[in-house]
């Protein structure tokens, strides 16, 4: 998987119009999953995601082949949700990390057509979080986690064991009340 | 208990209600065509007797009509085309906006990265060498570095029109376009027995380009020009074994480069469209202008 990422970054750098859209196919999950964490309504990820991969394209010839694509490309994510957001909240400072920080706080409003997303942002740490999405929804191997968020292989495992212990645990006593 | 698995059907099919798909916004947003991203495959391991049947099925299908693998037949015979992409010069030609007739092109074949390539009947391009590894005869040094820059293997079986838009883009990279000076030229000629195939190409390679002229705010034209040379084969060796030269020199030149942009004026790109008229109908009166020597 990441050789493809990479593969695809070195296409658009070469000039290969398609290799924007291999790029886009084999990282939106995870970009999306990867800035889940962080939106508090999903308009915020459409104009994360289109600015993350629009600012990519820009700024292609800051990729340096043999490094982690998706790594760069997280990088451009995360600054733009924090740009987003900070935009959207003028009035009210935002600390990027304190508001990742924040678990529970973060689901502002719940969406009837999201709800175990919003149960897994409520009760879940970040990086909690962040390993649920990327391996359910990103659907990435334990190991590709490992690789793209800089972690133990050990501890992706172990994290990801405690957060769906945590979401049968919360689902179960809701089906009880 | 909720069993891991369902919780997981529960997150993916939550994500695919709300996950945004910007790709085409992406596309529009920086200037170029829309592309649909390929589906990236996964095995259907639960389905794997399925999936048999429609393998059988496939290659079947795959033996018996080769339309399925190669795409519609676009023409009826191949054609080839040759290309030369002719950087302005850089200076000034004196006070005021650059006028027309004023611009002038380098003559230096050097500067003048060269490239034929065939297209097979099914709009694809077509190999050159023993090892089907490239489909571009790059004619010059410029034109190699150019052809390494992108990846021999990358003009495999590509249609002619993205092929060219690659060409054009590495070119701009590289300084063989001047993104900072009027009077960049792509200028072509094709050859082959479907004159229709031609026209429809031509049509495609020249809106394309200019598409991405003006996207780019480069000031440039593409045409065909009938007293250039056809394209001919006859001379083509193959080259890669000297890819990692190019490679390097090419690098060195995107390095270079790399501000060009910097190098505009304010204002730079507001007369684009009339400049890009004006000068298309220069070329339409007279071909014999200077671009293509």
């Amino acid at each position: 998987m990441r050789n493809e990422i990479d593969r695809a970054i070195v296409r658009i750098q070469n000039g290969d119009q398609e290799g924007l859209a291999s790029l886009y196919d084999l990282t939106s999950r995870a970009v999306f999953a990867f800035i889940l964490p962080v939106i508090s309504d999903y308009q915020l990820a459409e104009d994360i995601m289109q600015e993350t991969y629009v600012s990519a394209y820009r700024a292609i010839g800051s990729y340096e082949p043999g490094t982690s694509g998706l790594n760069w490309l997280f990088t451009i994510a995360r600054n733009h949700a924090y740009n987003v957001i900070k935009k959207r909240q003028h009035d009210e400072p935002v600390d990027f990390d304190a508001r990742h920080e924040r678990a529970g706080s973060i689901v502002e409003k719940p969406n009837w057509e999201t709800p175990t997303i919003d149960i897994a942002k409520k009760i879940l740490a970040p990086d909690e979080q962040n390993i649920l999405f990327l391996y359910t929804i990103g659907e990435y191997k334990h190991r590709e986690i490992a690789e793209m968020l800089n972690l133990p292989l050990g501890t992706v495992t172990w994290k990801y064991q405690v957060a769906i212990k945590k979401m049968q645990q919360y689902l179960k006593e809701g089906a009880d009340q | 208990m909720i069993d891991e698995r369902r919780i997981k059907e529960k997150l993916q099919r939550e994500a695919n209600r709300v996950m945004p798909d910007v790709l085409a916004n992406v596309y529009r947003e920086i200037g170029l065509e829309p592309q649909k991203a390929k589906p990236r495959w996964r095995w259907p391991f639960g389905k794997i007797a399925t999936f048999s049947t429609a393998m059988t099925f496939l290659v079947i299908a795959v033996l018996l009509i080769p339309t399925f693998i190669n795409g519609p037949i676009v023409a009826s015979a191949e054609t080839s085309i040759k290309l030369k992409i002719i950087p302005a010069v850089e200076e000034d030609p004196g006070e005021g906006a650059i006028y027309l007739p004023a611009i002038k092109y380098l003559p230096n074949e050097e500067d003048t990265p060269i490239f034929s390539f065939k297209i097979d009947r099914y709009g694809k391009t077509l190999p050159l060498d023993e090892n089907k590894n490239n489909a571009i005869y790059a004619e010059n040094d410029s034109a190699k570095m150019l052809a390494v820059g992108l990846g021999l293997e990358n003009t495999m079986k590509k249609s002619p029109v993205e092929l060219v838009l690659s060409l054009a883009r590495l070119s701009r990279e590289a300084g063989y376009i001047k993104s900072y000076a009027k009077g960049n030229a792509i200028v072509y000629r094709l050859s082959g027995e479907d004159a229709a195939y031609q026209v429809r190409l031509k049509a495609n390679i020249e809106a394309e380009l200019r598409y991405y002229f003006k996207a780019e705010l480069i000031y440039g034209i593409a045409y065909e020009d009938e007293n250039m040379d056809l394209a001919d084969f006859s001379n083509y060796v193959d080259f890669s074994g000297q890819a990692d030269n190019y490679r390097s020199s090419y690098d060195n030149r995107r390095s270079d480069h790399k501000h060009d942009d910097d190098r505009r004026g304010s204002g730079w790109g507001s007369d684009i469209d009339q400049w890009m008229s004006d000068h298309h109908n220069d070329h339409m009166s007279d071909t014999g202008s200077g671009h293509g020597r």
